[in-house]
C-alpha cells in the first residue's frame, strides 16, 4: 500500500482532527477557523478519509472499564498446521473478541494466533476460551491477563503547533 | 464504577462511538435521533468527558492505511528492573498500549513506526539500553479490529 499524501493544509487539520476536539457545539468550524479554511473544507476531508477506510473511525474512544466492560484477557493460540482463514473466521465470529491476528512466532513463544477478549464478569473471558478450544480444536493456548495497565495513548500521526493568537 | 451513565448516557456513547456525524453541528444530530436538545446532549457529553467515561474525541487513523507499521512486542523482565524497563519503553510515542501481564513474558507493549526499519531500530535501542530482549511479534494476517464496543447497562 503506498502512503498518502497530504497537503500542509490537511496535515494541520488531521493534526486538530487526530487531536481531542473541542467542547463546543461546532468542533469541526473551530478546526477550520484555526487552520484558516472553509468548514466545508474540514468536512469534506475527513468524510472523504472516511470513506477510504483511512479513518478507521471517527469519535469518541471510551475507557472500558468504565463502560462495562472490565475484564480483558489476550488469549494466546498454536495453530499447528490448521487453515488459519478458518480459524479466522470462527474466532471473528464472537462478539465477545475485539482482534484476530496471527503473529510471528520464536522457539520460546510457539504462539501464532492471538484474540482479545472482553467481559463483563471474571471468568467470561476462561469461558468463551473454553468454548472455542472445544469448537476450533486447538488445545494448546494461554490466558495473558492483564495486571495492570503501564500506557495508554492514541498515536499522533500528524503534528502541528497551533499558532497562539497575539 | 464512580460514575452511573443513564440511558440517554448509553444512547449517545453508542452513536458517537461509531457513527459521530460528521456534520457542522454535530451534537444537534445525534440529538434529533434519540430526542433530545443539541445543549443537553453537549452538556452530557462534556460531563462523560469529565467523568473519564470518554478518554478521547476525534479521528482513529489506521496506521496500515498511512503506511505506518505497527508491531507487539513482549518481553521477560525481571521484578527489580521493572521500572527501569517500563520507563524506557514508554518514553518512545510509537508505544500506545503498554501492559503488565501475567506470564514468564510479563510485559506487553504496541509500538507503531513510519517503517518497519524505524520499529527494528526502536527495539534495539531498547535492548541496548537496558539489556533485556524484546521479542518482535508482527502481525502477517489480520482477521478482525473491532474498535467499539456497545455500551450496556451496568448491573449494581
Amino acid at each position: 500500500m503506498p502512503k498518502p499524501q497530504f497537503t500542509e493544509t490537511e496535515q494541520r487539520i488531521l493534526a486538530l482532527a487526530g487531536d481531542d476536539l473541542g467542547r463546543g457545539p461546532t468542533p469541526f468550524r473551530d478546526i477550520a477557523d484555526a487552520v484558516g479554511v472553509e468548514e466545508s473544507v474540514v468536512l469534506e476531508l475527513v468524510r472523504r478519509l472516511k470513506e477510504e477506510g483511512i479513518l478507521r473511525r471517527f469519535g469518541a474512544t471510551l475507557r472500558h472499564q468504565k463502560a462495562g466492560y472490565g475484564h480483558n484477557a489476550m488469549v494466546a493460540w498454536i495453530a499447528g498446521d490448521r487453515d488459519p482463514d478458518e480459524l479466522g473466521r470462527i474466532f471473528s465470529s464472537r462478539p465477545e473478541i475485539s482482534h484476530v491476528y496471527r503473529r510471528r512466532t520464536y522457539p520460546e513463544w510457539p504462539y501464532d494466533f492471538y484474540t482479545m477478549m472482553h467481559g463483563e464478569n471474571p471468568g467470561d473471558c476462561a469461558r468463551v476460551a473454553a468454548e472455542l478450544s472445544e469448537i476450533t480444536g486447538l488445545t494448546e493456548y494461554t490466558m495473558v491477563n492483564s495486571i495492570k495497565e503501564l500506557k495508554k495513548s492514541s498515536m499522533r500521526y500528524f503534528k502541528w503547533e497551533r499558532p497562539t493568537n497575539a | 464504577m464512580s460514575y452511573k451513565i443513564d440511558e440517554f448516557d448509553r444512547k449517545i456513547l453508542n452513536i458517537i462511538q461509531s457513527d459521530y456525524p460528521i456534520d457542522s453541528r454535530p451534537y444537534a444530530v445525534v440529538g434529533e435521533r434519540i430526542g433530545l436538545s443539541e445543549d443537553e446532549v453537549l452538556e452530557r457529553v462534556n460531563r462523560l468527558r469529565d467523568e473519564g467515561v470518554i478518554r478521547r474525541i476525534g479521528a482513529n487513523f489506521g496506521s496500515r492505511q498511512l503506511g505506518w507499521r505497527s508491531t507487539l512486542c513482549a518481553a521477560q523482565v525481571p521484578e527489580e528492573r521493572l521500572d527501569d524497563f517500563v520507563a524506557e519503553v514508554n518514553r518512545h510515542e510509537g508505544v500506545t498500549h503498554n501492559y503488565l501481564r501475567q506470564n514468564q513474558f510479563n510485559v506487553w507493549f504496541t509500538y507503531i513506526g513510519p517503517d518497519w526499519e524505524d520499529v527494528e531500530a526502536t527495539l534495539a535501542e531498547i535492548t541496548e539500553r537496558t539489556g533485556i530482549k524484546v521479542l518482535n511479534l508482527p502481525a502477517d494476517k489480520m482477521f478482525k479490529i473491532k474498535v467499539d464496543f456497545n455500551v450496556k447497562d451496568n448491573k449494581a
